[in-house]
């Protein structure tokens, strides 16, 4: 054997191996030059069959929405109207999930430098930006935003995510109008806020709609502004409570989030039923009201599940009963207990139709982090027996309050039945869309129990068990701890637990989410919904935004 | 031999001075058999049986009436479940619609369900998404129909019937007020009203069922009843504004007869035939407006039955159950029917100069 031959061949082998490692490295270049190449290609052809231009005639059946006024909104469908119209400093883009779950820069110029004590976030605001009645968009805007929503007559709902912001608290139990929150700075483009204690979900919180950029022009108003310049793709032109709404495609933008329709035409308080059958023959493109219950098994069968027209997408979410606590008939926990045991659960889902989502004996939707499912109740279905054996003949009458809607009322229904079941004489009030919101969440209000849901605000536990069950959080209205749950031991636990970070954080709100649930009960979850939308034939780019958790207005296009 | 002669036999009517006296001859000539003058009520009813729509209409008011008072608790007990009574098996498992007519299911909480369970029978299938038996509540929801219907035409009829009379019957400033009064009344935004009603005080009118009555009944009879008296007050007073001036009045005045024993006695008997086919044909109505108002959902509170509430749900399942549209669209419109049927029949067969 000849070393050198050898090696001689062996060189030779070994070159003839490094040809074919560059041929195949060449090759594979070039594949991937070529797909990425194809892949633009493709790209250009979907954002050029994104179609711009066109007038989009959408309904909202069976409910208006609560409030247009950015400060006010607190409805998923008020949000997904201020999500194509609100400017914010960072914002979930418009992509499916995972990434339309990622926050982002939106009019910061990127991510805010923190200081090392972790209180003070110094935000850049982007130049060029503009309203849509032309001015520009300053840190102002943004620090008005906090200002307006701080402002006692302004009555705002976010003042219960601000408190750790320095001066918010007090001014929002001042009297000034408008108050001044001295923890927010405009100084040129820069946007300074400052707390009084880290807060890991701060990002997340300027992230709702409450904080985009508010013109100064957008005075306090405690009834909520309907029309007013915003800074987003869209604007709210024009609306008519009770009747109508237009957004408008807000020329000033320059941002790099889709804006293909002109203008949305969206009717209001429309039918469920005839909404369908107007979406069924593209009069109409899009209810978002939603769809009546009977009509999603045939969707489906008719339109298959998300291959175009009938989309269903799993939310954040959880429905419930909240059950008083501060009225006599809840006030026991034994009691709350007993109608946990009562309810049907697979009743109440099946009221919402095919595909509505899963049975919930908990306050935290099961793909929140944290989430420790602990089966506490029956989800099969009721346990009258125990039910009886926790309630004795203590329940008399109960004051549910429901929506107007076919859903809201057959909720009513089997909840009735079931209370009747173990003694309870339950006598049901209605209101319509957002309104049973308003009344139960006016302390003081003589309800017992109501059928309420809650989406997720931002993807942290803090929005459901916080916002939801801390009795700090309690006030003369606008309250959203519709329960009125007010105990100091769970009080500091949710305060101890929301001073947590990383995975000891989550862990310690699953604990509290089964030890509120299991030893207080002052919910009765019955269900963690899906969200089921049809479209017309007609409509183009239908994207799920599950930050959002409805469909995003931004990337729709008339094929 | 001789043939023995009867002598007419005269009867008294019963109906007081309203009772036409009738003498009917023998069907062959020289022929005499006894000739019994027949009574008003006696004439009326021969007249009614001769037609026999109207008969038909009557007969199917009786066995509606039967069967939702005394039908309806009695296939309750058969089926063995009420007509609230909530069942899993009443929705299919897979479409979440409600199981069709005639559909036996076993009652088990949830499908899959470990243990032995009875089964249930729906007869004409469930009644939506709540899984009840669609025949129970619409029997049930018959007896509310006519509960409603009946008992606020009673109470029209008796509010229509003292104001007219007392309008007719006095006539002069008492007559204006009375008339003014009707017409405010027929002005009236009935609807709106019944809205305001429910949306203030509704609840706590609605609980009151006297331990008998449905929840919303007793507030739809006082609500209708106290608003529809218009239409009797006026016939009546026209009849008693006409009737007061013939002679067998005045002779009763002449004799001192007081102003009640008048009305009661003498005007009165002449008003029942004109009652009794406007309180069907009311009966009617009420049955159509309790149906409307309990399908715009300010009527009877669920989960009591009504017929409207029942029609009101149909419209979720036209394409794919439309029998939840016709089995109570169809009873409203046959007790409708059969009421005007019989109105019409009675109308007939109380005027004497009918072709019937």
């Amino acid at each position: 054997m000849r070393p050198a031959g050898g090696v001689s061949s062996a060189f030779d082998l070994e070159r003839s191996h490094m040809h074919r490692k560059l041929w195949l490295s060449a090759v594979m270049a070039a594949l991937g030059a070529l797909l990425l190449v194809v892949a633009g290609f493709a790209h250009a052809a979907s954002s050029s069959a994104a179609k711009k231009g066109g007038t989009m005639r959408l309904n909202m059946s069976a409910t208006d929405v609560d409030f247009s006024d950015p400060s006010l909104a607190y409805g998923t469908i008020s949000w997904q109207i201020e999500y194509a119209t609100g400017l914010k400093l960072l914002n979930y883009p418009d992509k499916a999930p995972p990434l339309g779950s990622r926050l982002q820069a939106e009019a910061a110029a990127g991510l805010p430098i923190v200081s090392n004590s972790g209180k003070t976030y110094t935000f850049t605001i982007k130049r060029g930006l503009r309203f849509s009645d032309g001015s520009a968009v300053t840190a102002k805007n943004f620090k008005w935003a906090f200002d307006r929503s701080a402002t006692k007559a302004q009555q705002s709902p976010a003042t219960a995510f601000m408190d750790d912001v320095v001066g918010y608290t007090k001014a929002v139990d001042g009297n000034k109008n408008p108050a001044h929150v001295p923890g927010v700075i405009a100084r040129g483009n820069k946007l300074i806020i400052k707390l009084t204690q880290p807060d890991g979900g701060l990002l997340a919180k300027l992230a709702m709609p409450f904080f985009q950029a508010i013109s100064l022009k957008t005075k306090v108003d405690p009834h909520g502004v309907t029309a007013y310049p915003s800074a987003g793709p869209y604007y709210i032109a024009s609306r008519v409570v009770n009747r109508h709404i237009t957004l408008k495609r807000n020329k000033f933008y320059r941002g790099p989030r889709p804006h293909n329709i002109d203008t949305f035409d969206i009717t209001v308080n429309t039918n469920l039923d005839q909404s369908l059958l107007q979406v069924k023959s593209n009069q109409i493109d899009y209810d978002m009201g939603g769809l009546p219950s009977t009509a999603h098994a045939d969707l489906a069968k008719r339109y298959g599940l998300n291959k175009g027209q009938y989309q269903v997408h799993q939310l954040v979410e959880t429905d419930y009963v909240a059950l008083n606590t501060s009225r006599p008939t809840f006030a026991s926990a034994k009691l709350r207990k007993a109608a946990n045991f009562a309810i049907d659960r697979p009743a109440m889902l099946r009221v919402r139709g095919a595909f509505a989502g899963k049975r919930t004996d908990q306050i935290l939707p099961p793909n929140m982090r944290g989430f420790k499912d602990a089966k506490i109740y029956p989800l099969k279905g009721a346990d009258y027996k125990k039910a009886k054996s926790l309630a004795g003949s203590s329940c008399k009458g109960v004051t549910l309050y429901t929506a107007t809607s076919p859903t809201g009322q057959n909720l009513a229904q089997v909840f009735k039945y079931n209370l009747s079941q173990i003694g309870c004489d339950v006598n049901v009030k209605s209101f319509v869309g957002f309104a049973i919101y308003t009344a139960a969440g006016t302390k003081g209000e003589p309800f017992d129990a109501a059928l309420v849901g809650w989406n997720q605000d931002y993807p942290d536990p803090y929005d459901f068990m916080n916002i939801l069950l801390d009795g700090n959080n309690i006030h003369a209205d606008n309250n959203n701890n519709l329960a009125y749950f007010n105990v100091g031991r769970v009080n500091k636990l949710l305060a101890s637990a929301n001073r947590l970070t990383g995975p000891a954080r989550y862990k310690r709100y699953g604990s509290l989410d089964v030890t509120v649930s299991k030893n207080y009960a002052p919910w009765a979850s019955y269900d963690n919904r899906n969200m089921r939308e049809f479209v017309s034939k007609r409509t183009g780019g239908y994207l799920f935004q599950p930050a959002n958790a409805s469909a995003d207005l931004d990337t729709f296009f008339i094929k | 031999m001789a043939t023995e002669q009867h002598s007419p036999e005269i009867l008294s009517s019963g109906a007081g001075l309203a009772a036409a006296v009738a003498v009917e001859a023998g069907t062959a000539l020289g022929e005499f058999e006894p000739v019994r003058a027949r009574g008003y009520w006696e004439q009326v009813w021969l007249r009614l049986q001769r037609d026999k729509v109207a008969l038909g209409g009557g007969v199917f008011i009786v066995l509606l009436f039967l069967g939702a008072f005394i039908g309806a608790p009695v296939a309750a007990r058969l089926l063995g479940h009420g007509p609230n009574d909530q069942f899993a098996g009443g929705v299919d498992p897979h479409s979440l619609l409600p199981v069709g007519p005639w559909a036996h299911f076993v009652n088990q909480p949830y499908p899959g369900a470990a243990g032995h369970f009875g089964s249930v029978f729906f007869i004409l299938g469930g009644d939506g998404q709540l899984g009840r038996d669609e025949f129970l509540r619409l029997l049930y929801g018959a007896q509310v129909s006519l509960e409603v219907a009946v008992g606020a035409t009673v109470l029209s009829m008796i509010i229509g019937i003292i104001m007219g009379a007392i309008a007719g019957y006095h006539g002069g400033w008492i007559d204006t007020i009375v008339s003014r009064v009707t017409e405010i009344v027929m002005a009236f935004p009935l609807l709106l009203f019944i809205i305001a009603l429910a949306s203030t005080v509704g609840d706590r009118l609605d609980n009151i069922t006297l331990g008998f009555l449905g929840k919303g009944v007793l507030t739809l009879v006082l609500v209708l009843g106290c608003f529809y008296w218009f239409y009797p007050a006026r016939i009546v007073r026209a009849q008693v504004l006409s009737l007061r001036e013939k002679e067998f009045i005045e002779a009763a005045r002449m004799i001192g007869a007081s102003d009640w024993r008048i009305v009661r006695s003498h005007l009165l008997p002449h008003l029942v035939a004109p009652i009794i086919v406007l309180s069907t044909i009311t009966v009617a109505q009420f049955i159509l407006l309790e149906a409307g108002l309990s399908f715009l959902q300010i009527g009877i509170k669920a989960p009591t039955a009504s017929w409207g509430s029942l029609l009101q749900t149909g419209p979720d399942y036209y394409l794919t159950q439309p029998w939840l549209m016709v089995w109570p669209g169809l009873a409203i419109l046959l007790t409708t029917l059969a009421f005007n049927l019989l109105g019409d029949g009675l109308r007939d067969a109380f005027d004497p100069r009918s072709s019937r």
